[in-house]
């Protein structure tokens, strides 16, 4: 007995010496910051012709985004296919966040997250939903500036409030983006492309890009006295149908990742 | 007689293989597995001239090499299969990108997990020095 008893303390300091050791010592997790950006591009910041030859220069291109989420997404995520993203660490911003787009001279930084495990975060998710304040309440996306084509000028604020879901692979771009090495900071870019809506005078006139897009033109169509104030139940009610068709599905196509192209849905209300 | 055939046979032997190699040729084989990769538009229209990025699982910032395709948006290349792990392949033209991952090697180089948890380990901890606890108390057994 004496001897079980013995041999029963020894295996328990073989097994809870070790056990206790493991779990006394701190694991040590590399981490560094992950910055969210979003880039309305120079269409955004410095304006651009549209493919029916209308000069758009915008004073303000307000998104709300929200549920920003990067991924160190295996496998990696394909946007085609859509589904959930996999992954083995994310990080998010848990605020709504207004961005005017059209502001700065490059892309604006919406948040950082500085305890972002070490890794390639390689997939990215957010939503564009209706703000709660700010300059674009009650609608996601805004557009407001001025078009003009030879004598005429259109002043216009364009509001949009289909709220979507994205979700997209890697950054497309001159550089890759999202590899948060230790104690150094790396981003995630929210890329949208206005061009997708009214088209680009500098890209061919055979370019999928235009002959996709709705152009300037049915804008200025429901302009009164050069002004254009209009939300999308404005725009369902005044745009024909075809026009209207064409312009909700474009805000699929609106946002990035760079030149990447993105996985939307609706966010149904 | 004899030495002559003996010598000729001899000569024969000296030149014949002169003969079987002066007209020679030899094969040898290298396997270089290739990758072709079609890049095209949403439309179908194939990414002509699109230019290239390949990047390898073991440098994730900088480009392993870049090229560009051919007008048919083809473009074929050989990594390294010693370098295992996802590769990524971006394609870019005017604007517009695409993203493709190729796996290379066991996908257990991927997975980067030793596979036990702790709890996994202190059970075979502890059935192995029980093991050796029974080990002990078979030999110190009281003898009838």
């Amino acid at each position: 007995m004496k001897k079980i008893c013995f041999l029963t303390a020894l295996l328990l300091i073989f097994v809870l010496v070790p056990t206790g050791c493991s779990l006394g010592k701190k694991e040590v997790k590399e981490v560094g910051t992950l910055k969210f950006v979003a880039n309305g591009e120079d269409f955004a910041r410095e304006g651009f012709i549209s493919k029916d030859n209308w000069r758009i220069s915008f004073d303000h291109v307000y998104v709300n985004l929200a549920d920003i989420t990067g991924y160190q997404a295996n496998p990696p995520y394909d946007a085609y296919g859509g589904g959930e993203i996999k992954s083995s660490s994310k990080v998010s911003l848990d605020k709504i966040y207004t961005m005017d787009i059209a502001q700065g001279e490059g892309p604006s930084v919406v948040g950082k997250v500085e305890n972002a495990p070490v890794g390639h975060y390689n997939a990215i998710s957010w939503s564009m939903v209706k703000g709660n304040g700010g300059p674009a309440e009650g609608n996601v996306l805004v557009l407001i500036g001025d078009a003009k084509k030879e004598n005429k000028t259109i002043n216009f604020s364009i509001k949009f409030d289909q709220e979507l879901l994205i979700k997209a692979g890697e950054f497309i771009g001159d550089e890759r983006k999202g590899i948060v090495q230790r104690g150094k900071e790396a981003e995630l870019e929210m890329t949208f492309h206005l061009d997708h809506i009214f088209g680009d005078i500098e890209t061919p006139a055979d370019d999928d890009l235009n002959l996709g897009s709705l152009g300037f033109e049915p804008f200025a169509n429901i302009a009164e006295n050069g002004q254009l104030d209009v939300d999308n139940q404005g725009l369902k009610t005044k745009l024909s149908n075809s026009d209207y068709e064409k312009l909700s599905d474009l805000l699929y196509s609106l946002p990035h990742v760079g030149e990447g192209h993105c996985y939307v849905e609706k966010i149904r209300g | 007689m004899k030495r002559i055939i003996i010598l000729a046979l001899f000569l024969v032997i000296l030149v014949s293989p002169i003969i079987a190699y002066a007209h020679g040729a030899k094969i040898e084989y290298n396997a270089n597995m290739s990758y072709e990769l079609v890049a095209k538009y949403d439309s179908g229209e194939p990414m002509a001239n699109a230019q290239i990025i390949v990047y390898a699982p073991d440098d994730l910032a900088n480009p392993w090499t870049k090229g560009l395709a051919d007008e048919n948006g083809r473009y074929i290349f050989s990594p390294d299969f010693s370098k295992k792990g996802i590769w990524a392949i971006q394609a870019r033209y005017g604007g517009h990108g695409a993203n493709i991952n190729i796996e290379i090697g066991e996908e257990a180089s991927l997975a980067g997990s030793t596979g036990y948890t702790w709890i996994q380990k202190l059970i075979m901890a502890a059935s192995v020095v029980w093991g050796m606890i029974g080990t002990a108390l078979f030999y110190t057994r009281r003898k009838n």
